[in-house]
């Protein structure tokens, strides 16, 4: 399992753990402001998959608590609400951008898809005034319109902006919405 | 490709303040409000549309609207915005569909439920008013919305203000005598009144779950009162509401709020002598809002704290540990969770241990407790239950 503040450290760690290891990803949850990832495997898989996570996760956020369960309880399935689900997206790059407040988000939001060739994949909110978009395109295009949401957009607010080469699939079925294509 | 019209933005830390700020909006230009936005933490959102030119003054008056009555976040205008941009805007739309009315409006928006409740009573007795329903919009903050005659929503806010500053924290307080039509899409219809009589309720309100379960047993076993309902509020308050004869429900608050204290996070209490029957239909009714609970043990053990991964953990061992249940978890907002277990007296308390033990280790705010023997009444208020 690994929490963080805010979503952006658990997609980048999601897509760092099943990059590092051969684990299988579970689902996530939010408990307004803290999302957590769920994944399994065997057990040094996990081990392997929490240290590539975890520095990924750090990339994006301060925020970030993990543990292992060995042969966790029945009980531990009913935190997970957010089961991953099938999509058809195929993209070089993911760009992720985060920030509290929804005012700024949305003229962001529209920098973004006019800066360059990207289209928005997904907008997550999960409260405590989180508000993060995730956008996909090739790898230059990702880069210059997470650039432009950064700098061109001042924003006292901002949580965090990054650019995931090659996401990893399973990174899609648990942030994309449901059935979502490119 | 269509142009999209020009959209425009305000965003306000609290209701009266984004009330206010779009009444303005709708009176100072030919927009139309497209969206309402609820992010958390009291920060909520207004999308309006319509020509550059009037979308521009309708922001530059929405934002001194905002800041006049409450805290402005942001304001925006975007021209020509992108469809991908805005079609993937979450949870869009929001807003709600019924007849527009000349009356005027009232807005009393507190930190807590308690003087939302208190301060809702004061002002149905105060004068003749309709009561719009009351929501939680994040960081501690709800609201009730009231519509009647100028002169009567000025009382019954004036009235509603005071007690309610009285019992707790007023954030902000609103009468717009002529609001604008559309400006009814960001409030819910009218609350039918009941015609219930009871000699008074309480509000018990603690910060988390824990501490409205223990109190809630509490306030059961000492006094002659019946528990109507627990409520989530925003910003991780709940609200357990109880009835009874005004002395016994008094007696149950000062118990309650002792115990919600010794062993959680407690927030505030107080009494309703002969609430209004609108107060009861706004704030749930006089009906209990049951679950179907079988006992599965005989005491049940709570856990709770600010991290999934502290809370999964802590339930993991406790299930290795003893011989206990798992009865579910509850999300209470702002980053606090809460786990219930169920089990004979000495199982929950040896699992117990080491939950807390656990879930302290890599959470914050941890607390645990254990209700030796709950109440029939208690089990069937738990909203772990019924969620």
């Amino acid at each position: 399992m690994i929490e963080v503040e805010g979503v952006a450290g658990i997609i980048r760690a999601a897509d760092a753990s099943a990059k590092a290891s051969r684990i299988e990803h579970q689902g996530w949850e939010s408990i307004g402001g803290y999302t957590t990832l769920f994944f399994t495997g065997d057990v040094s898989e996990v081990e392997a998959a929490i240290r590539a996570g975890e520095a990924a996760a750090r990339g994006a956020i301060d925020h970030v608590v993990c543990n292992q369960l060995t042969r966790a309880d029945d009980a531990v399935q009913n935190f997970i609400d957010i089961k991953p689900h099938t999509t058809n997206v195929s993209t070089s790059a993911l760009g992720i951008v985060e920030a509290r407040g929804y005012g700024r988000h949305v003229p962001r939001n529209d920098a973004m898809v006019k800066a360059a060739n990207v289209q928005v994949l997904n907008v997550l909110t999960v409260m405590s005034r989180v508000v993060c978009s995730l956008v996909v395109g090739n790898v230059g295009d990702v880069r210059e319109s997470v650039r432009v949401a950064q700098s061109e957009i001042p924003d006292e607010n901002l949580m965090s902006a990054t650019v995931i080469s090659r996401p990893h699939e399973s990174v899609f079925g648990l942030f994309a919405p449901e059935g979502a294509s490119s | 490709m269509s142009v999209l019209p020009t959209l425009g933005v305000v965003e306000a830390r609290g209701m009266a303040a984004l009330i206010a700020a779009t009444d303005a909006m709708l009176k100072a230009a030919a927009v139309t409000v497209t969206g309402y936005h609820r992010i958390g933490s009291g920060w909520v959102t207004v999308t309006v549309e319509g020509d550059t030119g009037a979308v521009q003054t309708a922001v530059a008056v929405g934002r001194e609207e905002a800041d006049r009555v409450g805290e402005l976040i942001a304001d925006e205008v975007v021209v020509r915005p992108e469809s991908d941009a805005i079609k993937t805007m979450p949870h869009p739309g929001g807003l709600k569909e019924h007849d527009s009315s000349p009356e005027a409006l009232g807005v009393l928006e507190t930190q807590g439920i308690t003087p939302l409740v208190v301060g809702t009573d004061a002002m149905v007795k105060a004068a003749n008013v309709d009561i719009h329903g009351w929501s939680p919009i994040g960081g501690a903050l709800s609201h009730t919305i009231i519509r009647g005659n100028v002169s009567s929503v000025g009382s019954a806010i004036e009235a509603g203000a005071e007690v309610a500053g009285r019992a707790g924290v007023l954030h902000s307080s609103l009468v717009i005598p002529a609001p604008s039509a559309g400006l009814e899409t960001l409030f819910p219809a009218r609350v039918e009144a009941g015609s219930d009589r009871l000699d008074a309720i309480g509000i018990l309100e603690s910060t988390g779950y824990l501490g409205a379960i223990a109190g809630s047993d509490i306030m059961v076993k000492t006094a002659d009162v019946e528990l109507l309902r627990m409520t989530l509020g925003s910003g991780g308050r709940v609200g357990v509401f109880v009835k009874g004869m005004l002395e016994e429900v008094d007696q149950a608050l000062e118990n309650g709020a002792r115990e919600a204290e010794s062993v959680g996070d407690y927030s505030a209490h107080r009494s309703i002598p002969s609430p209004d029957s609108a107060t009861l239909a706004c704030f749930g009714g006089v009906a209990p809002a049951l679950v179907d609970a079988e006992p599965v043990g005989e005491a049940i053990g709570i856990v709770e704290t600010r991290s999934t991964v502290a809370l999964a953990s802590a339930v993991d061992q406790m299930m290795k540990t003893a011989d206990v249940v798992f009865d579910g978890r509850y999300k209470v907002g702002a980053y606090n969770t809460a786990a219930v277990i169920r089990g004979s007296l000495s199982s929950v308390r040896v699992a117990l241990d080491v939950g807390q033990q656990i879930a302290t280790g890599l959470g914050d705010s941890t607390y645990a407790h254990l209700i030796p023997a709950p109440t029939q009444s208690l089990e069937r208020h738990l909203m772990h239950r019924a969620s």
